[in-house]
């Protein structure tokens, strides 16, 4: 689409072959990261954002997964194509990913010594030594304190917030070109979070790197993305630049699910505004728009056929009604 | 003016850390470290703090699920703490909880009416019938239909899960519900329709909750009162209003800060605090803050500040607070 794009993701679909039937998690989405920006991608849970990020890396077991596109380029560069050792080499050097969980994306049987140690192993040409230097190094830098001891600790010994801070660390070690970060301060305290994200805004800004963000915080979207994707039962309902998504929003998921925050518009104490229904079972999908059988405005076009998305300058909608609806 | 349904004095509930081949007792966890609140009848007090702070250890001390240490919990004139297992159990239709957790809390092995009648012919003392009747109501009260009834719990999802984790809570019309992050582990969507029906029921059956959560966004909605714990202890206390617009004690300011907005007007300047949450095991000296707050000094890391009012209704424990 644009020649400042780092990521470029056309036609996506990643399919799980299931004992009921095929799953579709991700069904037919495109995006772009710029270079040097931050893209959210949120949703409820079960609308395949952290699919998505999965897929870019081909971090999916396949079978059951099955993961198809048009294209996935980054970098110009066509990720999709490559071979398993191919993209073994972009996982963590071109591409690097931050997970949810601190408590369990380390081993918890290995020294952060050693899980540190083997990402420069993999990718640079340093010696032990210097491996050691670096890695200390890459602790101060993400503020963890006493960063000679605390590599030789296990995870165990390491509070949430350091063990992420050692996960960004780590991420951060082969000054990758995209960062994937999914659900990065969810499972962390509150005082912590904002820490997180802090220190996440500082190396971005520092390295200049680009950021896919995955959360279903729109909290978290206001402070660090600059672009935000949202997602809806494996489909993008609504894409655009941060301010025109969060406040201004056209896409009437998008809409309710901003309205159903507390504490935004509603007087303190008083009722929500809630989307009613639950997110459809993906074996069983409405034959019309996904949201259609919750939406408030869904009239017989939106429960009979699939909106497309609609590009509006940088904003995009996939919705029959928004126009007279805004 | 508003009747006090619980008063709290001086409530500790510690853990032994047990070490060693005998087992021997060679700490404590302070969960709950003297803490003294009135719970007033017909609101909602709402119960912030980090992972860790007590918070879930405090609501469940006060409805004897976990025994206190020390302390008195006075309920209707009489100390839960003393009371033995028979009149207690006569109480505990009275006072119920909504845990955090809808896919743990709810046996997966009995359907919803078997859950349901069990509770209401037990503890109720109806007959079978009618005890299917009230578990109709009861659904058809939390949004579900009463078809829903001869279901087990796999079979719903997060939210409808929640939604009978109430009906099971409010089955015996308590006075008082302990909500135990009870909207935490649902989706934004999903979060507020459970708001809404925790909101509904207040309305209908003027019942009293204990709101636990560590999402703010949530507890200033729905809270009339705002406690914030820090380390086992309140450090301050007062209406939610107060609270949210003028936080006296720099951990609740630098809790408000970091919690995440959507208000443009609101963006400000953050306060980040250094480090994490101390263990309740080895307790700092003087004030418990002390080792992460921007303001303390040599008097904050000898003494003990007490909970002070500094205006009706809102206390802080602060050596200094400024207006």
């Amino acid at each position: 689409m644009s020649d400042n794009a780092l990521l470029e993701v056309r036609d996506l679909y990643v399919q799980f072959a299931t004992p009921e039937g095929i799953v579709p998690a991700v069904d037919g989405i495109d995006f772009d990261i710029k270079k040097g920006r931050t893209l959210a991608i949120v949703g409820e849970s079960g609308c395949g954002k952290t699919v998505t990020a999965l897929s870019l890396l081909k971090l999916l077991k396949s079978p059951p997964a099955k993961i198809t596109a048009d294209s996935i380029k980054l970098d110009g560069l066509d990720i999709y194509n490559l071979s398993p050792n191919e993209i073994r080499k972009i996982r963590g050097k071109d591409i690097s990913m931050i997970f949810q969980e601190p408590m369990t994306s380390l081993n918890p049987v290995f020294r952060i010594s050693k899980q540190m140690n083997e990402v420069y192993k993999t990718h640079t040409n340093l010696n032990n030594k210097q491996i050691q230097e670096a890695c200390i190094e890459a602790l101060r830098t993400v503020g963890v304190p006493e960063p000679e001891k605390k590599y030789v600790a296990y995870p165990h010994e390491l509070s949430g917030g350091l063990r992420q801070r050692v996960m960004i660390a780590m991420a951060l070690s082969s000054k990758p070109k995209l960062l994937i970060a999914d659900e990065p301060t969810t499972a962390l305290d509150v005082t912590v979070q904002a820490q997180i994200l802090m220190l996440l805004r500082r190396m971005c800004q520092n390295s200049g790197m680009s950021v896919l963000l995955i959360t279903h915080d729109f909290g978290v979207v206001a402070d660090l993305a600059e672009d935000v994707v949202v997602m809806y039962a494996g489909k993008i309902v609504e894409f655009g630049p941060l301010n025109t998504v969060l406040y201004s929003p056209k896409h009437p998921y998008t809409k309710a699910l901003i309205d159903s925050i507390p504490g935004l518009r509603v007087k303190r104490g008083g009722r929500l505004n809630s989307i009613t229904g639950m997110v459809p079972n993906l074996l069983r999908l409405p034959e019309g728009c996904r949201f259609a059988p919750r939406c408030s405005q869904a009239n017989e076009k939106c429960t009979r056929l699939q909106p497309e998305i609609e590009q509006i300058s940088d904003q995009g909608v996939a919705c029959f009604r928004w126009r007279e609806l805004n | 003016m508003k009747s006090t349904l619980f008063e709290v004095k001086n409530l500790k509930t510690y853990f032994p850390v047990n070490r060693g081949f005998f087992r021997n007792v060679v700490n404590y966890v302070h969960a709950v470290d003297d803490i003294s609140l009135e719970i007033m009848s017909g609101e909602t007090l709402g119960l912030v703090g980090e992972s860790g702070c007590g918070k879930t250890t405090f609501g469940r001390t006060i409805i004897r699920l976990v025994p206190a240490t020390s302390g008195e919990i006075i309920y209707k004139g009489e100390n839960l703490i003393k009371l033995d297992d028979k009149k207690l159990r006569a109480l505990r239709g009275e006072i119920q909880i909504v845990f955090q957790d809808p896919y743990s809390s709810l046996n997966p092995k009995r359907t919803v009416s078997q859950m349901l009648n069990e509770i209401l012919m037990v503890r109720g003392g109806i007959n079978r019938a009618e005890a299917n009747e009230r578990t109709s109501d009861l659904l058809i009260q939390v949004g579900l239909s009463p078809i829903y009834a001869a279901r087990f719990p796999h079979e719903f999802s997060g939210g409808q899960r929640q939604r009978i984790a109430i009906a099971r809570a409010i089955a015996l019309n308590p006075k008082f519900v302990v909500c135990d992050e009870a909207v935490s582990a649902l989706d934004v969507s999903i979060q507020s329709q459970v708001i809404n029906l925790l909101i509904d029921i207040k309305a209908k059956s003027d019942m009293t909750y204990l709101f636990i959560s560590h999402d703010l966004k949530v507890v200033q909605h729905i809270s009339d009162r705002v406690a914030v714990m820090y380390l086992g202890q309140i450090v301050e206390i007062g209406p939610t209003d107060t609270i949210f617009e003028n936080p006296l004690h720099p951990y609740t300011k630098a809790l408000l800060s970091a919690a995440l907005t959507l208000d443009k007007d609101k963006k400000k300047q953050r306060i980040i605090l250094e480090g994490e949450t101390p263990s309740a095991t080895i307790i700092p000296k003087g004030c418990r803050f002390n080792g992460r707050c921007w303001k303390a000094t040599e008097k904050c890391r000898c003494e003990v500040p007490k909970l002070e009012e500094v205006s009706p209704g809102h206390s802080v424990s602060c050596f200094y607070i400024e207006e």
